[in-house]
């Protein structure tokens, strides 16, 4: 069995004040994706909003911030569906993701206040 | 393909060398810095499969720990481009992902050693990589 040490409190807390600073540009960039969709089709923005939910899903339970991971996932989710129809989006897929994206900014104000006071 | 692997679990025998290749820098630092405190490896990262490719040729690591989903250059691409070349064909890979609904064949024919889902628990992430490099070389 390999011995394993746990990070220092204050390096981890670096790290997870780092992660909760980045979350609201995260947001941005699936918020300007959708936008784009809305707009009109866009394989391009439909692969940006997908990598991104997928990367904040993956990240965010590393961080103890777990209650982002479904939203991101569900923004996954509709990315990879919009970029299977060629960057197109129904009316109510869109409707989803602007929900999705509420809950998650909502989710991610809770988050950040809680990450920075740990 | 079987490699011994020249892991030894004292690390202070012989560090375990890793190059992890992630997209995501609050994932990639906080991965990285959970082994080189955590474990006592050397750990390499790099944010995308190119220069991943690169770093694992130049370290010539013991584990190659890769995110499978990353914009270009997919995990699965870069565990084809390390098995077929023979400078890091035995290199053992672990892939990992955020997918839930995996396609274990693909995953198979990658060649890489298996897969870790995130989010991981951080404490137990040196151990899942070695087991997983351990199991496979029996």
């Amino acid at each position: 069995m390999i011995a394993t040490k746990q990070l220092p409190v204050e390096v981890l807390q670096e790290l997870t004040n780092e992660f909760a600073a980045g979350l609201a540009a995260r947001a941005a960039v699936m918020r300007e994706a959708i936008d784009e969709i809305v707009r009109g089709p866009s394989s391009d923005a439909a692969h940006r909003l997908r990598l991104t939910a997928h990367a904040l899903a993956g990240t965010a339970g590393a961080f103890g911030a777990s209650e982002l991971v479904p939203h991101a996932e569900r923004l996954e989710s509709l990315g990879r569906e919009w970029q299977q129809g060629n960057g197109s989006a129904t009316k109510a897929s869109v409707t989803d993701a602007w929900r999705a994206l509420d809950l998650l900014t909502s989710a991610v104000a809770i988050v950040t206040a809680r990450l920075r006071i740990r | 393909m079987s490699h011994p692997l020249r892991i030894d679990s004292d690390s202070s025998k012989h560090p375990v060398r890793v190059v992890l290749i992630e997209d995501d820098a609050d994932l990639r630092r906080v991965v990285q810095l959970t082994l080189q405190f955590g474990a006592a490896w050397i750990v390499e990262t790099a944010p995308d499969g190119p220069a991943g490719i690169e770093t694992v040729k130049r370290v010539r690591p013991d584990i190659v720990l890769v995110d499978l989903m990353m914009p270009g250059m997919d995990g699965y691409e870069v565990c084809r481009r390390l098995i077929s070349d023979a400078t890091t064909a035995r290199i053992p890979i672990v892939l990992l992902t955020a997918r839930q609904n995996l396609d274990p064949e693909r995953v198979r024919e990658s060649g890489a050693r298996g897969v870790i889902t995130k989010p991981f628990d951080l404490d137990a992430l040196a151990p899942a990589i070695m087991r997983l490099c351990q199991e496979t070389t029996r």
